[in-house]
C-alpha cells in the first residue's frame, strides 16, 4: 500500500467543490483535514513492537440556509462526492438545521504554504519507543506500554464568501503506562518546540518522582498542611480550567459568564493563551478562519476573557478571538485554547506542606462537569524536605472550590499533554479541598 | 518467522439522532478505508489508507470480489436518519401527557461491513449496533428527579420495540423513585444487587481485561496466575461471546478474519481462558480465538473483548434482590478505576436504590462501590436463572484505542461484601 503524505490537493479539491456546489444557501463552508501519521507501540514485557503508518483525509461541511445551519462530515471519494457532502449538509439544514445565522464574511487568505519535506521514518519512532522504555525500566518502572506518535497535518478552510486558509503543522508525542501495586501511572510528553526532536527526560523524571512516592508505606494525608500539587498531579485541574474558560462551556453552564471581570479566583492566578510556542505562532487562523490573537484569560484572579468560537462569541456578544477549534471531523468548532499558560512564581510556597507528586490512573478525571476525581500520593514536607510518604488516596474536588484555595504557583512550569497541552506550574492550595 | 499479511477493510456508517425537548439534531458519519498488517515474530507493521483498493497481486479473485462489494453505493443513511427522527418524535408525543418536564431521546444506528483475513481467504462480515437512551425528568420535592434507561440491540428493525419498551418502563420507574425518600449512604460494607444487562460491565472489567493476551503478557494481570483455579462459586460462568444470540455487537469473524468463538473468562467458578489476536496467539504458540479487534481501519488489531455474557445462575430474580437486611441496588455503572495488578476497583452508580429485605426503601442518588477483584468474585452470592431480559452496550477504551463498541448481557447478580458509600461521603 502507498500511504500518501498530507497534501495540498485536499485543499484544492475543497476550493473546486465550493465553487461547483450550487445549493441555494447563504453560506457554504468546507473544512478539510488531511493527516499522515506514524506511530509505534512497544510492550516491553514481550518486546513486541507494532508500527503503524497511514493517512486519511476528510471534509466537514456547514451550510447556512434560511436562518438555519446544517452540517455533514466524512471522507470522500472525489469532487462529485465532495459536492454530495455539501448537498447533504444543505438537506440537514433544511430538515434538521439548528437556527443560526451565517458567520460574518471573512476573507482571509493566509495559507502557510510551508513545504512538506520531512518524511516519517519508522526507525526513528521505534528508537524513541525503545529508548524511553529502557530509561523507564532503568528507574525500576514496570512498563506496560510505550507509544510514540508522529503526525503531519494539513487543515484548511474554504468558504463561498471568500475565506481560504490552510496550514501545515506537525507534532510528536511519547506516552508511557507503568503498572504499580496501587494502579497505573501514565504520563506523556510532546515536543516542546515547533521544530527539533522530542526530549523524553522530563517524562522519565516525572514518572520517577511518582514511583518514588509509592516505593514505601505511607500515612494518611494530614488535613492541616497547605497542599502543593506538582504539575503532573495538577494537570487535570489545568485541563478543566481550560474547559471552564471556553465560551462554549460558558454558554452551556452559565456560571463563568457572570463572573467575567469579578474576583472569582485568588489574585495569584494569572492565565493567558498567547497562541504561540516559544514566540513562534502555532497557527495563523482557527478552524473557522479567524486570526489567532493572544488572549489574556484570567488577570490577577479575575476572568477577563473567554476562548471563543464564532457561535459562542456571537451568543455572548463578544468578538471572536481565533479559538474556534474542531476536535475532529464530525465535531463542531468549540472555543478551545491553543497553548494556554498558567503563570508561575506567584503567591507563596510554604516550607511545610503536603506535596502531591503522583497521580494514579482513573478512567475519567472529570466525570461530571466541574467535578474532578483523582487518585494521588506524595509526601509530607517539613522545612523543604520530604520526610514521610503519603499513601494513595482519593482526591475528589470541585474545580471552582479547589482554585479558590490557591495561594501560590511554583516556578516549575511545564507544558503537559495530560493537561490538554496547558503550560502549568505547581499549584499551592491553602489546604486539601 | 514472517507470517502471511492480514487485511482489514471496512465501510461504516453511523447515524445519531438526539431529541431534547422539542429540538432534534441528526448526525451521520461515513468511513471507508483499509489496512494491511505484516507480522514477524512478535513485531507487527500496519499500514492503512483511505478508500478500498483490491489491486494487490497477493489477493485472490474471491478476495477482490469481497473488497469490491464495500465500494458499492452507500445505504440510504438519510432514510435511517428520518426513521430515527420519527421514532424520537413519536416518543416525545407519548410523553406530552405525562407531565414530565423533559424527555431526552438518543437513538444510534451503527452499521459496519468488513472484509478481513489473509490473502486467498478474506472473509466478509456485517456488524450492526443500535442503542436507545431515554431520560425523563420530573420535579420531586422542588428538585429535578431523573430516570434514565438504556439498552442496545443489533438489528435496527428492533429499535422501535426496544425504545418503546424502555419508554413504557419510565412512568413506573419515575413513580417508584418519586415515592421514595432520598438519603445518603454512610460508608459501609453491604451486598449490591446489579440489575440485568449493562451491569455486566463489572465482569468485563474484573475478568475480561485481565484475560486479554497482551495484558497477560505484560505480567501485570491479577487473574493470569490463577488460570484454571477456582475463584468464584462453581455455578458461575462468564463468557466473552461475540456469537451470543443477544450480542448487541456480535460478529462471525473478528477484525483479522478469524472465526469468532466464545471464550470462557470464568468457567464453573474457575479462571477460564485468554483472549487472543493473531499476533498474540502466534507468540504464545496457540491459536487465535476471534478476539482481534480494532476501533477502525486506522488501528491495528489487538486482543479485545466483544460481548460479556454472564450465564444464568441457580436463583430466581426475587432471591437475588431479596437478601435479608440492607442492600444497594444499581442499574447503571460507570467505571472509575480498575487496577490490573491487584483487581482493586472503584465504580460509580448514578441512580442507586437502598433495599431492605429486597424492598426499595430509599433513593441513594450517586453511590461509589469499592472492592477487589478476587474478593468480589468469591462473594458472588446469587445469579438469576431468568434469561437476560435487558441487554446493554457501551464503549471500551484501551491504551490509545477507544471507545470500541462492546456488549453486555447478564441476569440480575448479587455480590456481597462491597464497600458502598454516597459519592459525597467518600473519606478516602
Amino acid at each position: 500500500m502507498t500511504v500518501p503524505f498530507p497534501s495540498w490537493d485536499a485543499v484544492r479539491l475543497a476550493r473546486e467543490a465550493v465553487a461547483a456546489a450550487a445549493p441555494a444557501a447563504d453560506e457554504v463552508e468546507l473544512w478539510v483535514h488531511d493527516t499522515a501519521e506514524l506511530s509505534c507501540s512497544l510492550l516491553p514485557a514481550t518486546g513486541a513492537l507494532t508500527t503503524v503508518h497511514g493517512g486519511g483525509w476528510g471534509y466537514a461541511s456547514r451550510v447556512w440556509a434560511d436562518g438555519r445551519c446544517g452540517w455533514a462530515a466524512r471522507a470522500v471519494d472525489d469532487l462529485d462526492d465532495l459536492c454530495r457532502l455539501i448537498d447533504q449538509a444543505h438537506w440537514t439544514a433544511r430538515d434538521y438545521g439548528v437556527p443560526k445565522q451565517p458567520p460574518p464574511v471573512i476573507t482571509v487568505d493566509t495559507a502557510r504554504r510551508q513545504p512538506i519535506t520531512s518524511r516519517l521514518f519508522a526507525d526513528v519512532v521505534q528508537s524513541s519507543a525503545t529508548g524511553l522504555a529502557d530509561k523507564l525500566t532503568a528507574i525500576g518502572a514496570a512498563v506496560q506500554a510505550v507509544i510514540v506518535n508522529r503526525y503531519q497535518t494539513i487543515a484548511g478552510l474554504v468558504t463561498r464568501s471568500g475565506a481560504d486558509a490552510a496550514e501545515y503543522y506537525s507534532d510528536e508525542r511519547l506516552m508511557a503506562r507503568c503498572e504499580t501495586p496501587y494502579g497505573a501511572v501514565s504520563d506523556a510528553q510532546s515536543r516542546m518546540a515547533l521544530h527539533g526532536r522530542i526530549d523524553d527526560e522530563p517524562l522519565v523524571a516525572r514518572v520517577a518522582d511518582a514511583l518514588g512516592a509509592l516505593a514505601g508505606p505511607g500515612v494518611a494525608p494530614p488535613g492541616d498542611l497547605p497542599v502543593v500539587l506538582r504539575p503532573a498531579v495538577a494537570a487535570p485541574l489545568a485541563g478543566a480550567l481550560a474547559w471552564l474558560l471556553s465560551g462554549t462551556t460558558a454558554i452551556a453552564y452559565g456560571g463563568i459568564a457572570k463572573a467575567l471581570g469579578r474576583q472569582l479566583f485568588p489574585r495569584c492566578l494569572r492565565v493567558d493563551d498567547p497562541g504561540t510556542e516559544q514566540g513562534e505562532p502555532l497557527r495563523t487562523v482557527d478552524d473557522e478562519g479567524y486570526r489567532v490573537r493572544p488572549v489574556e484569560l484570567v488577570a490577577d484572579g479575575r476572568p477577563v476573557a473567554l476562548l471563543h468560537s464564532v457561535d459562542s462569541a456571537r451568543a455572548m456578544g463578544h468578538e471572536p478571538n481565533g479559538r474556534g477549534i474542531r476536535f475532529g471531523l464530525p465535531e463542531q468548532p468549540i472555543g478551545q485554547a491553543i497553548r494556554m499558560r498558567i503563570a508561575g512564581g506567584r503567591g507563596v510556597m510554604p516550607a511545610d506542606h503536603l506535596e502531591l507528586c503522583c497521580r494514579i490512573d482513573n478512567l475519567n478525571t472529570m466525570p461530571v462537569a466541574g467535578r474532578l476525581e483523582l487518585i494521588v500520593a506524595g509526601w509530607i514536607v517539613r522545612g523543604g524536605r520530604r520526610i514521610r510518604r503519603v499513601a494513595p488516596f482519593e482526591l475528589n474536588v470541585d474545580l471552582l472550590s479547589a482554585l479558590r484555595l490557591l495561594i501560590g504557583t511554583g516556578d516549575d512550569a511545564v507544558r503537559l499533554v495530560t493537561a490538554a497541552e496547558v503550560t502549568l506550574p505547581s499549584l499551592v492550595l491553602r489546604r486539601l479541598p | 518467522m514472517t507470517e502471511p499479511a492480514v487485511y482489514f477493510a471496512e465501510r461504516r456508517e453511523a447515524v445519531h439522532v438526539l431529541r431534547r425537548g422539542d429540538r432534534t439534531t441528526a448526525e451521520v458519519g461515513r468511513y471507508l478505508g483499509m489496512g494491511r498488517s505484516t507480522h514477524h515474530g512478535g513485531d507487527a507493521r500496519y499500514e492503512y489508507d483511505r478508500g478500498v483498493r483490491a489491486d494487490a497481486a497477493e489477493l485472490s479473485a474471491s478476495d477482490r470480489e469481497h473488497l469490491a462489494a464495500l465500494r458499492g453505493p452507500w445505504p440510504a443513511e438519510v432514510a435511517a436518519r428520518d426513521v430515527l427522527s420519527a421514532l424520537a418524535a413519536d416518543l416525545a408525543d407519548r410523553a406530552r401527557p405525562m407531565g414530565w418536564s423533559l424527555l431526552t431521546v438518543s437513538l444510534r444506528v451503527y452499521d459496519q461491513r468488513i472484509v478481513a483475513g489473509v490473502p486467498g481467504g478474506l472473509r466478509p462480515d456485517r456488524r450492526r449496533f443500535c442503542t436507545a437512551n431515554l431520560e425523563a425528568t420530573v420535579a420531586a420535592d422542588g428538585r429535578p428527579l431523573r430516570v434514565r434507561r438504556d439498552s442496545a440491540i443489533a438489528d435496527p428493525a428492533g429499535l422501535p420495540a426496544l425504545a418503546g419498551g424502555l419508554f413504557d418502563r419510565l412512568p413506573g420507574d419515575l413513580a417508584e423513585a418519586a415515592a421514595l425518600p432520598e438519603r445518603t449512604l454512610p460508608d459501609g460494607v453491604r451486598p449490591v444487587v446489579f440489575d440485568p444487562g449493562a451491569c455486566a460491565i463489572v465482569f468485563h472489567e474484573l475478568c475480561g481485561h485481565p484475560l486479554e493476551a497482551d495484558v497477560v503478557a505484560s505480567r501485570q494481570s491479577y487473574l493470569a496466575p490463577l488460570l484454571g483455579k477456582p475463584v468464584a462459586p462453581g455455578w458461575l460462568t462468564v463468557l466473552d461471546d461475540p456469537l451470543s444470540a443477544n450480542a448487541s455487537f456480535g460478529y462471525r469473524v473478528d477484525d483479522e478474519g478469524v472465526e469468532a468463538s466464545p471464550v470462557p473468562l470464568i468457567r464453573d467458578g474457575a479462571v477460564g481462558e485468554i483472549m487472543h489476536s493473531r499476533s498474540t496467539a502466534a507468540v504464545a504458540g496457540t491459536v487465535a480465538n476471534g478476539h482481534g479487534r480494532r476501533m477502525s481501519y486506522l488501528y491495528p488489531a489487538i486482543p479485545r473483548q466483544a460481548h460479556t455474557r454472564v450465564l444464568p445462575g441457580p436463583n430466581t430474580s426475587g432471591e437475588v434482590a431479596g437478601a435479608p437486611g440492607e442492600a444497594v441496588r444499581v442499574g447503571r455503572l460507570r467505571v472509575r478505576y480498575v487496577h490490573l495488578t491487584t483487581g482493586e476497583f472503584g465504580l460509580h452508580a448514578p441512580q442507586a436504590l437502598l433495599l431492605r429485605d429486597g424492598v426499595p426503601v430509599a433513593r441513594l442518588g450517586e453511590v461509589h462501590l469499592f472492592g477487589r477483584g478476587l474478593d468480589a468474585l468469591r462473594e458472588v452470592e446469587a445469579v438469576a436463572a431468568d434469561p437476560a431480559a435487558w441487554i446493554g452496550g457501551g464503549g471500551c477504551g484501551k491504551l490509545n484505542q477507544g471507545p470500541l463498541i462492546v456488549g453486555f448481557e447478564q441476569p440480575a447478580v448479587r455480590i456481597g461484601g462491597l464497600r458502598t458509600v454516597s459519592a459525597g461521603e467518600v473519606a478516602g
